[in-house]
């Protein structure tokens, strides 16, 4: 998250610094950069961190619900099946469970839902209850349960590829475009001296300028626009 | 006219007095401000440009609760698929039909609840393929129709394996096509990007023509 910041704060100040340059008033310089590194700090950071906590959290459902489906068929027990599948997962998961020890395993796999959150573990909680009460094959009833993990596995990584293609288009379209503000500024230097005395001159590069803020603000909320059934994005995390 | 605003706005479960002040809001702000700024800066170009605003800001907010009421749509369809889902994963654990629905309701939104709570309700009161024709007349996507009519046929048959077979090998289509919509949806969306920087490009254009307007005409009014 810490490199979002580093990020953020590169493209205010490049955002700032060609504000200032192409209106060549200080004013709107320090506007822009103020307003892009509130809105980093703010907006862009906490949404991506969302983004972020989704994606990982999902990753960890899958390895969980995974881990723990082979080592039923395995070991035959839920116990040793839910001791092995926590065995595998990450220290940040098995830090927020820590205080359900003396739980019934029923009720570790409700907290952990609450945890996850996702459909497919509500589901995977219905199969383990299924499985306990009528007994079958395990790898045979999560078919269809392990099939829908698999597709949203495969809509999140094609959504994030898909995601890294268009951001890094959008950078270098706006980057182009900045670059064009700041060449008129030189290439241009007597009309320049001409226009930046009008009013509306200083007033559109800062529109440019907070239009280029606002634009980087949608690509971020569609790149975070992830649908995964059962995640709630206005939950607290 | 006004009655279809109203039943857009009942629709997307909007507040109709909030919408109207928001419209009003809006249009008031942007004349007031093309007023003002005209008068101060004495240019009929902004006058202009606050004619072009309010056409905008009225396009957008009609044509956001057109889009809100897509997404309504589009994500009951989208559920219905997840639904049927999650019907395949319960009746292929043993359960029937009947127990399968009701194990739905924990994981719909109220919208699909209600219908779902309807649709047990029906069945319980109808034993003919009507309340999964009503269901399916629910959602726009005509493959809901072939599933429901698969589930029914699952029902009064017995959910022999073939029947199985033929809802299973539906479903496979319908999941694949919500799949590849997805995806899709979700390349449009972030192809859609790529035309801010653009927009941004030709705003500089604007003001760059402006600005060598108004030094003409500067240069004009020395003459």
């Amino acid at each position: 998250m810490s490199s979002v910041l580093t990020i953020g704060i590169i493209i205010s100040v490049i955002l700032g610094v060609t504000s200032f340059v192409a209106s060549n008033n200080y004013i709107i310089g320090i506007i822009v950069l103020a307003l892009s590194i509130l809105y980093f700090l703010f907006i862009a950071k906490p949404l991506l961190k969302k983004y972020d906590t989704k994606i990982k959290r999902f990753d960890e459902c899958y390895h969980f619900i995974n881990t723990f489906i082979v080592s039923l068929s395995i070991k035959g027990t839920v116990g040793a099946a839910y001791e092995s599948a926590i065995g595998v997962m990450p220290e940040s998961f098995v830090s927020s469970i820590e205080n359900i020890e003396a739980f019934s395993q029923k009720d570790k796999l409700d907290h952990i839902n609450k945890y996850f959150r996702f459909h497919v573990f509500s589901l995977f909680i219905d199969l383990i209850n299924i499985y306990e009460e009528q007994g079958g094959n395990i790898l045979e009833m999560s078919h269809y349960l392990l099939e829908e993990i698999r597709l949203i596995e495969e809509y999140i990584s094609t959504s994030k590829s898909i995601a890294k293609k268009k951001i890094t288009e959008f950078a270098i379209l706006w980057l182009l475009t900045l670059g064009i503000m700041i060449f008129m500024r030189f290439a241009l230097s007597q009309f320049f001296t001409t226009v930046s005395k009008q009013i509306y001159y200083p007033i559109g590069i800062l529109a440019i300028c907070l239009f280029c803020l606002v634009s980087i603000h949608i690509a971020i909320t569609k790149m975070s626009k992830l649908q995964i059934r059962g995640w709630n994005d206005a939950e607290k995390i | 006219m006004l009655k279809r605003f109203d039943e857009l706005l009942l629709f997307i479960a909007a507040n109709k007095t909030k919408e109207i002040l928001k419209i009003v809001l809006v249009n008031v702000f942007i004349i007031g401000a093309t007023a003002a700024l005209t008068i101060f800066l004495k240019q009929m170009m902004i006058a202009f440009t606050g004619i072009i605003a309010i056409a905008i800001a009225n396009y957008l907010i009609f044509n956001g609760y057109l889009d809100k009421k897509k997404a309504i749509l589009d994500e009951r369809e989208h559920e219905f698929i997840a639904m049927i889902s999650y019907f395949q994963f319960f009746i292929t654990n043993s359960y029937n039909v009947y127990q399968a629905f009701q194990s739905l309701i924990a994981y719909s939104s109220p919208w699909m609840e209600e219908q779902i709570q309807s649709l047990i309700l029906e069945i319980d009161n109808d034993k003919s393929v009507k309340p999964f024709i009503n269901f399916a007349n629910k959602f726009k996507n005509n493959v809901a129709a072939n599933v429901m009519m698969s589930i029914y046929q699952m029902v009064d048959e017995g959910g022999n394996g073939l029947h199985m077979y033929q809802f299973n090998s539906l479903f496979q289509q319908l999941s694949k096509a919500q799949q590849v919509e997805l995806i899709d949806a979700k390349e449009r969306s972030m192809g859609s990007i790529s035309s801010l920087p653009l927009i941004g490009a030709g705003s500089i254009t604007v003001l760059l023509t402006f600005g060598i307007i108004s030094v003409m005409g500067d240069m004009i009014n020395v003459l």
